[in-house]
């Protein structure tokens, strides 16, 4: 590479003082509340999902790198939030081993392989998820009823955390829903959670508020505009805090690396998958949408990155 | 009667309020030093001035080793059009004019005058005759002054060519920016009056209709100072820009007060307007009233790695080996010494060149300060894109940079319009060296430009 040109010593002298492994802990510490709140709510297997998950995804980066001799850069925390990112979107019923494949089929195949952090050309936990759901129907769908007030393993098999907009089944209250009483993916369930972990990352500048609030209010839109029952009678509040779109919206549609690099990009991506979050949800094979449409609007990544380029400070478009 | 019209127009607009900055950052502050009134530092045993010119072998020597100099008497003076003369900051004897390396790392002839300690003013420093414009423009340049904030462009080449260059607005740039710098500061406190009769004097010849002097917030005593200076004349004011860097940018600094917007690559004079650093018009003014020139300035000498901030008006040319003498050195080991501030400044690799009329403040940063990590990948967070105030996309240009293709950086991503402000590698979290990186591109650009032409001509 012709680097040699670039001098080390030039200005500018001083640096704000964020790195990338200060942004990466400040979105695990603001997974935390999620992590723990599905550890309340499923109990001690929750717990040994997010674990395996997350432990298998650094210890994937690790020997990798290892083996190869290059940097070990499992300092900058990215694995650790893929694999927590998976274990969070992911059944407390997810055989073990089943979380470890997953982790290290995000971290080798989409992120390592392809030149590691900031290459991934899709998000590395949804391309896992997606992996497992289509590789693993069954462990995958198979969810449990809150731990609290049961006093056995209740569970829901083959039911989905969105049955009833295309099958039977009953439909939790929408405090339920908000507080994460009911069956679900771990870190998705409990929208109280995400919200504290929303306020966190803004409060700390990781990202924007106008991203994720666009992706929901897309997907209120056509969920208003597709309702069960003919057009304009969908329940907005049921789609959107039932199945993972709040914490898609938070940590998903946010990711830096899979998304378009500057604003404008980044509308028309939150727009794109609230939309074809419902269009999945409404019509799809599958009754949860969120990871399909985020990772279809990824492979668009560099077609917006490149289409929104703005003209410099003063100029008109394309006057250099 | 036209130009009337659009001074109106653009009088309308100035009485708005001044405009939220593009991009930018907010380094910590530093400004210890503003409150430090001005020391004089006793004369330097020798001096060296650096010959520099704005083109190549611009300036011609006027003296040779032997000779007998007093103070304000040229040692150098242009032969082309833009450069400025360089006068002698101290009496005594000129010991070598060879070819030396100066302050900036850059080769050129270096003129060492031993001094003889009495600084004898020459004897033929006298008020400029100025009468018009052509006069003024031709006094400003005898004067010597450059753009004293830190670009060095040439104050009288900035005045244009014609008064008719429908030129209606003289923004006198007050906002230093950069971090630790405080030498502009005194300079509105300690010499206020100078900077209003500068104004006052570019606003008379140019057939200026008004002027703005920008301030950032944080400086309120020079604020209150010069408001109160300025009493009722309506042709100047004072506008209190908000503290963000690179708020003293030319471009940014029209922006903030005028809403104008200057491209890349163009000069204020495309909006109408004239952007003179505070110090450089209180210069002018001086040697308007007395006919000395520019042979001494005001230097900040600050930061974590010297015990005290100070403020010293110091011959130009002083090695810098003088002034860390006086200041006490330098403390902590691995400290280095930059010339201008932390965003922007250059490291001096050689105590013993002499300052320029340049070198606005001497910044001592530790070790701490200044350590870079590794360069690590970039995560894409776009953040080098939000805080650039030229609206470039740093991420991508470093990419294209790294492969070679300057050209490309260039027209798909506007990358000679970078002003290598150093806000993006100031926040990157992967520590890339973005504006190291551009600075290097345009480089090669220009090279690659010049051999084109090179071998146009052959
Ligand atoms: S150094 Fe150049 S690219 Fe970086 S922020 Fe400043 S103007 Fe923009
Ligand atoms: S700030 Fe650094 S890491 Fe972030 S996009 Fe720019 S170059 Fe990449």
């Amino acid at each position: 590479m012709m680097t040699t040109g670039i001098s080390k010593t030039a200005s500018p002298h001083i640096h704000a003082g964020r790195s990338t492994s200060a942004v990466m802990r400040d979105v695990l510490i603001a997974l935390l509340p999620l992590a723990i709140a599905g550890c309340v709510i499923y109990g001690w297997r929750a717990l040994l999902v997010l674990a395996v998950s997350t432990g298998s995804a650094v210890l994937t980066e690790y020997i990798y790198e290892k083996l190869l001799h290059q940097p070990v850069t499992s300092g900058d925390l990215s694995a650790a939030v893929t694999g927590l990112l998976l274990g969070l979107s992911v059944t407390p019923l997810l055989p073990w081993w089943l979380a470890m494949l997953g982790s290290v089929f995000a971290v080798l195949l989409v992120k390592l392989l392809f030149g590691g952090i900031g290459r991934d050309f899709m998000n590395p936990a949804l391309a896992a998820r997606a992996f497992l759901l289509i590789s693993f129907p069954k462990q995958m769908i198979q969810f449990m009823n809150p731990r609290i007030g049961a006093e056995q393993l209740d569970l829901i098999s083959g039911a989905t955390p969105l049955p009833a907009a295309k099958w039977s089944g009953t439909v939790p209250s929408l405090l339920d829903s908000f507080l994460g009483n009911k069956a679900g993916s771990i870190g998705e369930v409990c929208i109280l959670a995400v919200l504290l972990g929303f306020a966190y990352l803004i409060v700390r500048r990781v990202i924007h508020w106008e991203v994720p609030l666009i992706y929901l209010a897309v997907i209120a839109l056509f969920a208003w505009l597709w309702g069960a029952d003919g057009w304009f009678t969908g329940n907005v509040l049921y789609q959107l805090l039932n199945g993972g779109a709040v914490f898609a919206a938070v940590f998903m549609v946010t990711d830096y690396t899979s998304t378009p690099m500057r604003r404008s990009g980044q509308r028309i991506f939150a727009a794109g998958a609230g939309f074809l979050t419902i269009l999945i949800r409404s019509f799809g094979a599958f009754p949860e949408g969120v990871t399909f449409a985020i990772l279809l609007m990824n492979l668009l990544t560099p077609l917006l990155d490149r289409a929104f380029v703005p003209a410099s400070f003063g100029r008109k478009k394309h006057e250099v | 009667m036209a130009k009337n019209n659009t001074s109106a127009t653009w009088s309308k607009r100035l009485s708005k309020a001044v405009r939220r900055p593009i991009g930018g950052v907010h380094p910590d502050d530093q400004k210890a030093a503003q409150a430090v009134a001005t020391e004089t530092l006793p004369v330097p045993p020798l001096v060296k001035l650096a010959v520099t010119s704005v083109t190549p072998a611009g300036c011609q020597l006027l003296v040779k080793p032997g000779d007998q100099v007093a103070v304000g008497q040229p040692v150098a003076s242009p032969v082309d059009r833009m450069s400025v003369p360089l006068h002698a900051s101290v009496s005594g004897q000129v010991l070598s004019a060879d070819e030396a390396v100066n302050i900036n790392g850059q080769s050129c002839p270096v003129v060492v005058i031993a001094s003889d300690g009495r600084q004898t003013p020459w004897e033929q420093l006298a008020p400029p005759q100025v009468t018009d414009f052509d006069s003024f423009r031709q006094a400003v340049r005898a004067s010597g002054v450059l753009g004293l904030g830190g670009a060095g462009f040439p104050a009288f080449f900035k005045l244009g060519s014609a008064p008719d260059q429908r030129i209606d607005l003289l923004v006198a740039n007050g906002s230093e920016c950069e971090p630790y710098s405080a030498s502009d500061a005194r300079e509105m406190l300690e010499n206020g009056a100078e900077l209003l009769a500068g104004i006052r004097a570019v606003l008379d010849y140019g057939q200026i209709d008004r002027a703005i002097i920008g301030i950032e917030g944080n400086k309120p005593e020079a604020i209150r100072h010069l408001s109160e200076l300025i009493g009722d004349d309506e042709r100047i004011c004072v506008r209190v820009l908000p503290r963000r860097y690179p708020q003293g940018g030319e471009k940014q600094l029209v922006y903030a007060v005028s809403g104008r917007k200057i491209a890349g690559g163009a000069l204020p004079s495309a909006v109408g307007a004239l952007v003179m650093n505070v110090s450089s018009l209180a210069a002018i003014a001086v040697y308007l009233k007395t006919g000395q020139p520019l042979t001494q300035r005001r230097i900040t000498v600050t930061g974590p790695a010297f015990d005290r901030p100070r403020n010293l008006m110091v011959p130009v040319g002083t090695p810098v080996s003088q002034i860390l003498t006086y200041a006490g050195g330098l403390n902590g080991a691995g400290s280095c010494l930059i010339q201008g501030g932390p965003m922007m400044g250059r490291l001096i690799e050689d105590y013993e060149a002499g300052i320029m009329k340049t070198t606005n403040l001497l910044l001592g940063l530790t070790a701490a300060q200044t350590k870079k990590p590794a360069e690590q990948a970039c995560i894409r967070c776009g953040l080098c894109a939000e805080v650039c105030p030229m609206r470039l996309q740093p991420s991508e240009m470093n990419q294209l940079v790294l492969l070679g293709r300057y050209q490309e950086a260039a027209e798909r991503y506007y990358m000679k319009d970078c002003i290598e402000c150093g806000c993006c590698s100031f926040v990157c979290p992967a520590y890339r060296l973005l504006t190291q990186s551009f600075v290097y591109g345009k480089q090669q650009l220009r090279s690659a430009q010049q051999q084109t032409q090179g071998g146009q001509t052959k």
